[in-house]
């Protein structure tokens, strides 16, 4: 009896400790909605699918994106209490795909209000999340989506982004290039992303506003801009640049 | 006085007008009432729930919730599907265009109801785990999508009201209705109640039993070493050396069924101009010019029994179908980026049809609770 005692006084304190390495937050109880709000770019340049034409030096007439969808995993907003950064989780996955003006908006319910500091999620999927496939997911929910796997990878498919571009200089709107880019497996192809952005979460201020530039994605601005006139293979060096650049291409809107 | 007299007979003989005429009414509703309004509480309500049969390597099957499937709905909506008597003159079922021999296709380039429409028939194999409908994607639902063909003119071109009428008058239909949802009386039949029988027997149209899922789910069987091949370049990435023929058609449906539809142009058409195309398919319904060209990417589960192919069933055979993608297809504003050339000998051809051969699954759509009831 009195070593079941001992036992039950030991977890108990092994579980406060536990608690208290999580960094977690205490809860106060009170939840509101949070959007989170994502606008596309292409540098400078908002962007729209198909409609807006961009420029890129190995398309004489500009290249058009027609499509870019990603999945964010492990999200949290974070906050810096006493010298210390607490994290809340908000969801464990949530996937977007840009709509023809080039936006889309990810809305999580029930997370706890506080006066943050920042968003911290992984663009890609945890490896357990990854180790999954479709059909053991709601077709409603984001995992649930058989268009977004890739069976040869055995991986969901964390980021596409495809386009068409007009190599003949000729005046006319042929399109005859395309790229397409797609991005997964976990945990090689995944990266934790966190982004400074002040938000006193309350009744009266529920959205986080973010653009995704593709510009720096493809690194357009670089001395080796990934190309836009050819298809690549998905898990290779592209793949990898496209990822380590994602950090810097997520940003709070301006 | 006679002034009077002649008043009082001309009111007395209005009078009993007015009584045979109301007399003539109420025997005249009493009958309408038989025919369309019949009393079916003597019929038994006791309905029992109706369970998808899929396979464990499909999702659930999405189901509204006000129309989960019962045995008695998924019966009603299956004879319905069967029955010419939706068409105009009885002589057009939804099975003219969706044979179960044929995946549910009808083998014709445009289909033909009273007329000839302008698009192929699609397959209706596994269509319950599709979230937009028709090759447009029109229609976001299997009952919206039901609605549509009765009172097309080229399809059944009928009405409603008549079809409606009809079921309602009809000698079994009616207690059909009452045992799938519990009307109680004939006049409740309607439109609603129709296209929700038909589309929970849509649902049950299903197809995973396939050598494909045999051997790659089922652990049962192996591949040919053609059929492999097949599956290899089916399934590889999309690269100047592999078609990607799975970015559009992933398993385990085999098409694309996200929630934005999937819809793509795949190059059938050299078009210079937004406003260029014959059919502009998917930009028809949203307006967007930039969606002019896309049709839906659909199901390759029993290609083999769905020829010819494409939305205007231009192409006869797979062979075909192949050469066209191997081309990487015509120009056009709106082409989807994975579109692209890629090497296509013999034996390459030859694979790919045999692995999309794997694919036929003669089992299901033999089913006795597929074809038309007995």
């Amino acid at each position: 009896m009195r070593s079941s005692l001992l036992f039950a006084l030991l977890v108990g304190i092994v579980s406060v400790h536990a608690s208290c390495d999580e960094d977690v937050p205490e809860a106060t109880g009170e939840t509101v909605a949070l959007s989170l709000a994502l606008s596309g770019k292409v540098g400078r340049q908002d962007l729209a699918l198909e409609s807006q034409t961009y420029l890129a030096s190995e398309a004489a007439e500009g290249f058009r994106v027609s499509r870019v969808s990603m999945y964010l995993s492990d999200i949290r907003l974070v906050e810096n209490v006493g010298g210390r950064q607490l994290a809340t989780d908000v969801a464990e996955v949530g996937y977007f795909r840009l709509d023809a003006g080039g936006e889309a908006t990810m809305e999580f319910q029930n997370v706890p209000v506080g006066d943050y500091s920042g968003i911290r999620f992984n663009v890609g999927l945890t490896a357990e999340q990854d180790a999954t496939v479709p059909a053991e997911w709601a077709a409603t929910h984001p995992l649930g989506r058989a268009s977004e796997y890739w069976n040869d990878w055995g991986s969901y498919i964390f980021m596409k982004l495809e386009g068409r571009a007009d190599t003949l200089a000729d005046g006319m709107e042929r399109y005859d290039a395309s790229f397409v880019y797609h991005v997964g497996k976990s945990p090689e192809f995944a990266r934790e992303v966190e982004v400074a952005y002040a938000l006193p979460l309350n009744d009266n201020n529920q959205t986080i506003a973010l653009e995704l530039d593709l510009a720096t994605l493809l690194g357009l601005d670089s001395a080796e801009p990934l190309s836009v006139v050819s298809s690549a293979d998905h898990r290779n060096d592209a793949a990898d640049r496209i990822m380590s650049s994602v950090g810097e291409a997520i940003r709070p809107a301006r | 006085m006679a002034l009077r007299t002649q008043f009082l007979l001309a009111s007395l003989f209005v009078a009993l007008l007015c009584v045979l005429s109301s007399c003539k009414d109420d025997a005249s509703l009493t009958v309408r009432d038989e025919l369309t309004n019949r009393d079916l509480t003597a019929t038994e309500f006791a309905p029992i729930v109706y369970r998808y049969n899929l396979p464990d390597h499909f999702p659930e099957m999405p189901q509204p919730e006000d129309n989960l499937a019962t045995q008695a709905g998924v019966r009603l909506g299956q004879r319905l599907f069967f029955d010419p008597l939706l068409s105009i003159d009885s002589t057009i079922s939804c099975a003219t265009c969706h044979k179960p021999e044929l995946a549910f296709t009808d083998g014709l380039a445009l289909s033909e109801g009273a007329g000839q429409t302008d698009r192929s028939s699609m397959s209706l194999v596994n269509v319950g785990l599709q979230n937009l409908f028709f090759w447009d994607g029109r229609s976001g639902s299997l009952e919206d999508q039901s609605l549509h063909p009765i009172e097309d003119a080229n399809e059944m071109a009928n009405t409603w009201e008549n079809v409606e009428q009809r079921l309602r008058r009809h000698n079994t239909y009616p207690e059909a209705f009452r045992q799938a949802f519990g009307i109680e009386r004939s006049g409740e039949i309607d439109r609603q109640l129709v296209t929700k029988a038909i589309a929970q027997f849509e649902r049950s149209i299903i197809s995973g039993g396939a050598k494909y899922d045999q051997v790659v789910h089922g652990l049962d069987g192996f591949f040919t070493e053609l059929e492999e091949e097949g599956l290899a370049l089916f399934f590889r990435e999309a690269s100047p050396e592999h078609p990607g023929c799975s970015h559009c058609h992933n398993a385990p449906s085999f098409a694309d069924i996200d929630d934005e539809g999937g819809f793509r142009n795949n190059g059938l058409d050299a078009v210079d101009e937004l406003d260029g195309f014959s059919d502009p398919g998917r930009g028809a319904v949203t307006g967007d010019a930039f969606d002019n060209g896309k049709f839906r990417a659909p199901t390759l589960r029993n290609i083999e029994l769905t020829a010819p192919y494409m939305h205007d069933g231009r192409f006869k055979t797979l062979d075909e179908v192949l050469e066209h993608y191997a081309s990487g297809g015509h120009h056009s504003p709106t082409r989807d980026p994975l579109m692209h050339t890629f090497p296509l000998d013999n034996r390459r051809k030859e694979a790919l049809t045999a692995f999309l051969e794997t694919l036929t699954d003669r089992e299901a759509l033999s089913r006795s609770e597929v074809n038309a009831p007995r």
